[in-house]
């Protein structure tokens, strides 16, 4: 599948291979559920609260809940300061993991309701999108919220010519090309697919067909989190 | 509880019961069933669900609730028992007799804070639901204790028959109301109150535990 095998990349990392990673639950006590994803440098938490009433009244949708999503980053979360408002990129990111989300979330059984999901990026080291996306489904399933299956992202760059899993920061910068996809893995349905840069047909083939191995390892990841929570709670309650 | 518990996840799916109902938790997509909920799976004759470990009260007709007055409406009050939206009480399922708004203040009957045993009359598509006090049972309550738990947690709390609940009437005794909004009314002794408390917070922890209601027991038996 992968041609050079023996390409090393610029953290040492085999061309298939992701970054460390693990996966928490029930992180925090206040909201309905939590997660926390850490994906190599990528520190991010998420909470989820709802369903609860929709307001103002006057925007509520007769025959679904409205899915609120919110990503953010730290003004601490990238190496030159950023500033706290939303930037532009963000407003764009929150639209299109919210249209991932979305897709999975069975949002007819609560007709106007609101699910909110808030997304907070603590430090950034690339591909924070689908690691979002990974987190939040993980947040959702943790606050009891009825989905067709879990949602799993996961990213794939062309750097050198060569076709690399899991981009990280500095191949993001200077690579040729980065493929986001998202992913219902039960399901074998896409609900994220953003490309920036160039491939060819038989490289977008390949790309693909690695992101999909990346996906299927952080969704083993979210079933062994969800797990560990349930030990969790036998041990020490669910007051935490 | 000597059964394997087999837990699923959102998007599982359950082809070895293609031929079974659907329950709670579970939707058909094409021709199987999928799990929609992280939870334990459970086989009932010819139904399967899924029970959350974590949910929301979502009202059924007929359920009885605990819940507290938060609000006044043009003809009743809303009442918040911990679910998706506020239960509204009209005044005519409260009082005896007529209600004039020019003679009486709805404050008059029940006020802001006022704890109310409800019994839910009607539910509407939208999830609106409505509840009713007047009944044998129903009504405002001043001298209990509560305690509030998840309501997936009262199935552990009744038991299998109610064995676990009878065990903990036995043992502790008192007058306990069980609202299926997961509030728990208790009329005894504040003493015997602290004691049903602990008990309550040890099956509330220890809820996907098998042999639970012979740990109770011993627990009880110990306290005695």
């Amino acid at each position: 599948m992968v041609e050079k095998v023996n390409y090393i990349r610029y953290d040492g990392r085999k061309p298939d291979e992701m970054r460390p990673y693990q996966i928490k639950t029930g992180i925090f006590r206040n909201a309905d559920g939590s997660a926390e994803i850490k994906l190599g440098g990528n520190w991010i938490v998420v909470a989820v609260y709802g369903p609860r009433e929709h307001f103002p009244k006057a925007q509520l949708s007769q025959d679904k809940a409205i899915l609120n999503c919110r990503y953010h980053m730290a003004p601490y979360s990238t190496s030159e300061r950023k500033s706290p408002k939303p930037s532009r990129r963000e407003i764009e990111l929150s639209k299109v993991i919210k249209n991932a989300l979305e897709r999975a979330i069975l949002l007819d059984q609560f007709p106007e309701m609101t699910i909110d999901v808030y997304i907070e990026v603590l430090q950034a080291e690339g591909s924070t999108r689908v690691a979002s996306i990974t987190a939040a489904s993980v947040a959702l399933a943790d606050a009891g919220i009825p989905m067709r299956d879990m949602v799993v992202g996961c990213s794939v760059g062309k750097i050198n010519g060569q076709l690399v899993l899991d981009v990280g920061e500095e191949e993001d910068k200077t690579g040729e090309a980065d493929l986001p996809i998202a992913i219902m893995p039960n399901l074998k349905k896409i609900v994220l697919l953003q490309m920036d840069g160039k491939l060819t047909h038989k490289e977008f083939k390949e790309a693909f067909e690695l992101a999909l191995k990346g996906a299927m390892q952080l969704h083993e990841a979210q079933i062994k989190a969800l797990m560990e929570r349930v030990k969790e709670m036998e041990q020490f309650g669910d007051s935490r | 509880m000597s059964e394997e518990k087999h837990f699923v996840f959102p998007g599982e799916l359950l082809r070895k019961f293609s031929k079974y109902k659907v329950g709670d938790g579970v939707i058909k997509l094409g021709s199987y069933p999928v799990s929609s909920l992280f939870g334990i799976l459970t086989v009932n004759k010819k139904t399967i669900s899924v029970i959350p470990y974590k949910e929301i009260y979502r009202p059924k007709k007929g359920d009885i609730v605990i819940g507290v007055v938060v609000g006044y409406g043009n003809s009743g009050w809303f009442i918040d028992i911990g679910s998706y939206t506020k239960a509204f009480l009209h005044v005519s399922e409260a009082i005896k007799g007529k209600f004039d708004s020019r003679l009486n203040d709805l404050s008059d009957y029940l006020r802001i804070g006022d704890v109310v045993i409800a019994k839910v009359t009607d539910v509407s598509r939208l999830g609106y639901f409505q509840v009713s006090i007047k009944g044998r049972g129903l009504g405002k309550i001043t001298d209990a204790y509560f305690i509030k738990v998840n309501p997936v947690k009262l199935r552990r709390i009744i038991g299998r028959k109610g064995s676990m609940i009878n065990l903990i009437k036995e043992y502790i005794g008192g007058d306990i109301i069980l609202g299926k909004n997961g509030v728990i009314a208790y009329r005894n002794g504040y003493e015997a109150y602290k004691k049903l408390r602990k008990i309550i917070n040890i099956i509330a922890e220890k809820t996907f535990a098998s042999g639970l209601t012979s740990y109770i027991a011993e627990v009880l038996k110990g306290e005695k």
